[in-house]
Parts: C-alpha cells; structure tokens; sequence
C-alpha cells in the first residue's frame, strides 16, 4: 500500500484548523481574547497568512506565528497564546518532531481551556490524535479523537465531527479492523454529503477505498477511488488527484487493468513534475509506471522508471519501496533473461525482506499490544458508559415517578378542593334558601294577621256606616213626623243629623284611601274637587282655585300620605271658611325641585300667630304632614292665610 | 409510565371539568332559585306595606269614630235633657 499518512495528516490539519481560527474571533468577546480590535484582527491575518505558507514555505510561517507569540506576550492573551502553540505544534509535527509537537498542541489545549474555548480544544484534542496516531500509539489517539467527537457533537459542528470520525475510521484501518474503519468512514462520508462539503467527501471516498483494497473487495474499491478522484477533479486537487492516482494504480495492476494503470500513473507523475510533489508521491508514481512497463515488457522504459525511484528511495531511505524496486528488477532480469543478476536481486529482497519482517514482526507485536490495549480501555469505557447510561435512566426513572407522584398528589388535592368547595357551597345555598323561606313565611303569617285585622275593622266600619245612616235617618223621622216646637230641641236634633253626615261622609273617605293602593294627584283633585263643591254650596260667595302642575298629575303618593294631604287641605280650607272669612281660596300643587309643594292660600281677615293658641286643627295638620316625613309652615296675617306643605 | 401518567393525567383534567361544570350548573340554578324567592319576598313585601298603610288609616279612623263617639253622645244627652226639660215643663202647666 503506498499511501502517504503524512499528506494526509496535513490535509487535516489544513482542514480544522482556519476553521477554528475564523469560528474563535466572532466567538469570543474582546474582554475574553484580551486583545485590541486592531491586535485580535492582527492575529486572525497572521493565523491565515501562517496556513498560506504552512505547507510551502516553513521558515516563513515560522515568522507569522513568532509574531503571534509576540502579541500574546504584549496583551496576556491566553487566546494569542493557544494559536501560537497550535501553530508551533503543526510546524513540528510536519517536520515529524511528534514529542515537540505534543508538547504544543497540550500547551495549546491549556489555554484553550482557559478561555474556555470549546472549539479550540476540540481541535487541540483532535491534533493530540493526529501525534498519537503517527507515533503508532492508537490507544491514545482513539481517547484523544473520542474527545474531540464528544466537543464537536455537543457544539453540532458536523464538519468537524466528520473529520474525527474519518481520522478514527482511519485507526481501525491501520489495526485491521475494517469493521470499525468501514462504519466510523460510511458515518463521516454520511456526514460531510448531508453538509454537501465536497473536498470532505472525496477524502472518504478515496479512504473507503483503500479500506475495500485491503480487504480484496476490488469492485467497490474500484468504484470509490473513481467517485473520489472524479470528485477531486472538480476540485482542482491536483495533488489529491496524483495521490489518489498511484493508489488506484496498485488495485488495477493487481486487477490485470494495466492500461488504465498506465494512464492513472502517467497522469500522476505529470502532476508531480508540474505542481513540485512530494518525493514519496513522485517515487510511488515511478514505481506503478515501471510495473506497469513490465508487464507491458517494454524493459528499457521499465528500467528507466525503476532507476529514477531508486534515486528517490535512496535519498529517503525508505525499505519498503526498496524491496518494490529490487522486485521491479528482478522481473526485469528474469523477462531479459539475465538470471544471475535476477537471482542476485532476489537474494537482495530476502535480506531486506528480513529486515522489513523483523520490523514488521516488532510492529505487529507493539501492533497487538495497542490492539489488546485499546480493546481494553474500549471495554472500560463501554463499561463505564453502560453505568453511567444505568445511573442516568435510574434518575430518569425516579425524576419519572417523583413527576407521577407530584401530578397524582396535586391532582387528588385539587380535585378534593374541588369536591369541597362544591359541598360548602351547596350547604350555604341551603342555608341562604332556608332563609329566604323563613322570611317568606313570616311575612306571609305577617299578612294573615294583618289581613284578618282589616277585615275586622272593614265590617266594623260597615256596621258603623250603617249605624250612622239609621241615626240619620231616625232623626229626619221623628223630625219630620212630630212638629217640634222647641228650637233648642230642634237644633240639637238637626246637631246629631249633620254630625253624623259628617262622620259619614269622613268614613267614605277613610274606606276610599284604604282601598286605593296608590293615589295619583288626579285622584286627589277630583277628591278635593268634590269637596270644594259642598262647600260652595254653603258659601257661594267664596271664589275657590285649584291649580295643579301637568307634570304632577301622574305622581304617586301612598294610601297614608294621600289621605294625609287630603285631610289637611280639607281642613285649611275648612279654617278659610269658618274663620277667616275669606272670599278667595286658592289651592296650587308645584314641583320646586325634587319636592312637591302645596300652598292653601286664602284672602281672609287671617290671626296673630303669637297671640293665638293653636287649635287641634292646626296642630292634627302638622302632625299629619310629619307623620308622611313632610314640611308644614303656615304665615298669617290680615292679609290672609297662607299654608306651604312640602314633601 | 407514560401511559400511566397521561391516562392518570386525563382522569384529573375530566373530573375536574366535570366538578367545575357541576360547580357553576349549582350556581346557576341556586341563583335562579333565589331570584324566585326574592321576587316572592317582594311581592310579599309589597302587600304588607298596603296592609299596613291600610291598617294605619283604620286606626285612624277608628280614633276619630271615638271622637264622634264621644261628641254623638253628648250631643244625645243635651237632647235627651232637652226632652226631660219639655216634658218637666209639660206636666207643670
């Protein structure tokens, strides 16, 4: 398998790391990164001009990232200072001082950590995984990769979270656990096509497809190194493609397909002489192409290649390639038939092929060792995680029941509230509507009696109105049937006669207002009206007016108020008659404001207020209008009589 | 669980709507009931103040039937006196 980890590795870290370095400034406040406006731009152009330079021209980057340090320093910003060490952890590793390099990137991840800077660390974790990975020391790489998974996925950055799982699906590749390397590859290609992100892609495709190669599965690694040098392609990868290309290579040759080999090969080797590659991509490109010669038996041009790579695996002292380029030349002896030489390249394979095995064999061992290692701590974390899961559905499962017990306990009270308000009401519903029938029947019983009482008195006024109307009668009889000569007799006959009318005419009153519920000013008129007609008969002379307000006529007055008013216009007008002898009587009813007034006002010979006690008549009048929560005033002088009734 | 808790949780939610129902059906009707009673009390109350008002014009009356009374009977004694007088006078001459 010819591919270049190292490339790889730096692609990666070209990957995260301006992501991480553009996310870190909009993410963080000034008063966190500790820097100026101007120094925090300063250090995001140095981070971008260190990644322009990285992977061409070292000693220049070197200056960029020195200068970062230099801001650090000026401002103690523990942001500058997690970039510096970042970067002087990528220079390092790419010049393969892994133990430098660690050092860095952890010194990177302190300060990450100070500024609380989730991505940052995430990435420090990750470039941690990369050193562990190159060093061979896949345990560790795996946790430091777990690490930066668990960061990322919290932080939902799908691009990164590719990356690691495409740098651990790589790990299970080099331990030989295509199982694993398959899934944690199919999960970040999965990934970076949901994120559409292209060149993402076609570093899964090409990983998936040396994983196929090493399990044999030719077709589909056929088809993913296809889709991702097609992919790199439209990219513009140029070295990608030429990397890709002396992969595809070996898997065709192995296939018999070796014009397309040749092509692939041809195509790889332009891009390396054109773009200035790698010389491991250059010697890997000479070799496909001189196996591809050979079995082409066109010999010279496969000896040309095969020299050209031997220069290259001289100067790098790579054993691997070297046994590749022994076997290219023994193929070519044998097919020249020069067997001698072929025989003494064949000794020279086995003799490095001891080497190779005796590393080989050292590094399976260290190989196994990592594996069980790995495995081991895999199972304590499973183990871990499976009672971490245990405890958390545990305390799911109580916070669950704790909840039901709440809701069922709130429930039970609420509904027990519920049940008794609902029968606290019904009791005072019942209490009030016992009350309210109490009353009702007591009033009822109260209008009984009073109801019997009145029927009393109504066939007591009848009997008596009966009686009257006999006694009237009996006089007017015997006066009329014996001549009565005495006068004082007859007076006091005629005395008994009137009286009685009298009492009579009063009863019929009286029984009117108790069987009037209301009395109107219009019932009183015509009352008083009636009234004042008797009274004309006995005094002509005398110029009665009524006077009463339109508005008023309609206005309701009670049984006992109307037959108070009554009464005492009945007998102010009585006193004008007798007393003073008036010749004018005037009787207005008005509205003044929210009361009703009554004036009696006659022209009469009137009385000195002072010198004049007053009478029942004047005194029944007060008394009457107060009783109905009136206002009685009465003015006299020779010029008259006047009565003002307010209610 | 959840389906004891949902299950638990729609029993409460029913029976407190249909306590709240039958909550304000009992108001409703109780205040239906009260206006009944209290437009009786009214009604009643209404009859009772005619009563009285008729019952206070009664006594009235009826004092003044005293006075009539009273005065009926003087005036009945004078004529009566008056009688006595001219039959006195009678039997002399």
């Amino acid at each position: 398998m010819r591919i270049n980890c190292k490339v790889v590795i730096a692609i990666l870290l070209l990957y995260i790391t301006p992501h991480f370095s553009q996310a870190q400034t909009a993410a963080y406040p000034k008063v966190i990164t500790n820097l100026s406006k101007k120094d925090s731009v300063k250090v995001d152009e140095l981070s971008r001009m260190f990644f322009d330079s990285v992977y061409t021209n070292i000693s220049k980057s070197r200056t960029y990232y020195k200068q970062i340090f230099t801001i650090a320093k000026r401002n103690k910003s523990n942001y500058s200072y997690s970039k510096a060490y970042n970067f002087s952890g990528i220079i390092c590793d790419l010049q393969g001082k892994f133990d430098s390099a660690k050092i860095y990137y952890r010194k990177s991840l302190y300060y990450s950590k100070t500024i609380h800077s989730k991505t940052s660390e995430a990435s420090a974790y990750n470039n941690l995984g990369l050193i562990d990975w190159n060093e061979g020391n896949f345990s560790s790489a795996l946790i430091n990769y777990q690490k930066a998974l668990v960061i990322f996925e919290k932080l939902n950055r799908q691009e990164y979270v590719a990356n690691v799982l495409s740098n651990i699906g790589e790990i299970y590749r080099d331990l030989d656990d295509s199982k694993n390397g398959e899934l944690y590859m199919s999960k970040s290609f999965e990934i970076r096509k949901k994120i559409n992100d292209e060149y993402g892609m076609s570093v899964s495709l090409i990983n998936l497809a040396n994983l196929y190669h090493k399990k044999k599965k030719y077709k589909q690694a056929i088809q993913h190194y296809e889709s991702g040098i097609v992919l790199k392609r439209k990219l513009e990868d140029l070295l990608g493609i030429a990397i890709a290309n002396t992969d595809f290579s070996v898997i065709l040759l192995e296939t018999g397909q070796v014009m397309k080999a040749k092509k692939v090969l041809e195509e790889a080797l332009k891009i390396c002489k054109e773009n200035d590659a790698e010389s491991n991509i250059l010697e890997n490109a000479y070799l496909g192409l001189s196996e591809v010669y050979i079995d082409l038996n066109q010999l010279e041009k496969a000896k040309i290649y095969n020299q050209n790579a031997f220069l290259i695996i001289e100067k790098l002292k790579d054993s691997k390639r070297l046994l590749n380029y022994y076997n290219n030349e023994e193929k070519i002896s044998l097919l020249e038939k020069d067997f001698k030489r072929a025989h003494l390249y064949l000794k020279k394979q086995d003799s490095v092929s001891k080497v190779i095995e005796s590393i080989d064999v050292k590094k399976a061992i260290h190989l196994y060792e990592t594996k069980y290692q790995t495995e081991k701590k895999e199972k304590e974390l499973l183990k871990s995680r499976s009672l971490a899961l245990e405890a958390e559905a545990e305390i799911k499962k109580k916070n669950f029941q704790f909840i039901l017990l709440f809701v069922f306990i709130f429930g039970i009270v609420f509904v027990s509230y519920l049940i008794y308000r609902q029968q606290k009401l019904k009791q005072k519903q019942q209490e009030q509507e016992f009350e309210l029938k109490t009353a009702i029947s007591q009033i009822e019983n109260q209008n009984k009696l009073q109801e019997q009482r009145l029927n009393i008195s109504r066939d007591l006024h009848d009997n008596i109105g009966s009686q009257l109307t006999f006694i009237i009668s009996s006089v007017d009889n015997v006066k009329y049937a014996f001549d009565i000569d005495n006068n004082k007799l007859d007076d006091k006959l005629s005395n008994i006669s009137s009286f009685a009318k009298e009492t009579i005419v009063e009863l019929r009153d009286t029984i009117w207002a108790m069987n009037s519920n209301e009395i109107s000013f219009e019932d009183l008129e015509s009352r008083i009206h009636n009234f004042i007609e008797k009274a004309k008969e006995a005094k002509d002379e005398i110029q009665f007016s009524f006077q009463i307000d339109s508005e008023l006529k309609d206005t309701k007055l009670t049984s006992v108020e109307g037959m108070n008013l009554y009464r005492t216009i009945q007998e102010a007008v009585n006193n004008a008659i007798k007393y003073a002898n008036a010749s004018r009587i005037s009787i207005a009813v008005k509205r003044i404001e929210n009361q009703i007034q009554i004036t009696i006002h006659d022209n009469g010979i009137g009385f000195d207020e002072s010198t004049i006690q007053k009478g029942n008549g004047l005194k029944n009048m007060q008394k009457r209008i107060e009783d109905i929560g009136g206002k009685f005033h009465l003015v006299s002088s020779h010029e008259g009589t006047r009565i003002v009734v307010l209610i | 669980m959840i389906i004891l808790l949902i299950a638990i949780v729609i029993t409460f939610f029913v029976t407190i709507t249909s306590l709240y129902i039958g909550y304000s059906k009992q108001k409703r009707t109780f205040k239906k009931r009260t206006a009944f009673l209290e437009n009786c009390i009214a009604v009643l109350g209404k009859q009772q103040e005619k009563q009285l008002h008729q019952l206070k014009l009664s006594d009235v009356l009826s004092e003044q039937l005293k006075e009539s009374n009273h005065h009926l009977n003087k005036i009945i004694y004078d004529v009566n006196f008056q009688l006595f007088l001219a039959m006195f006078n009678k039997k002399n001459n």
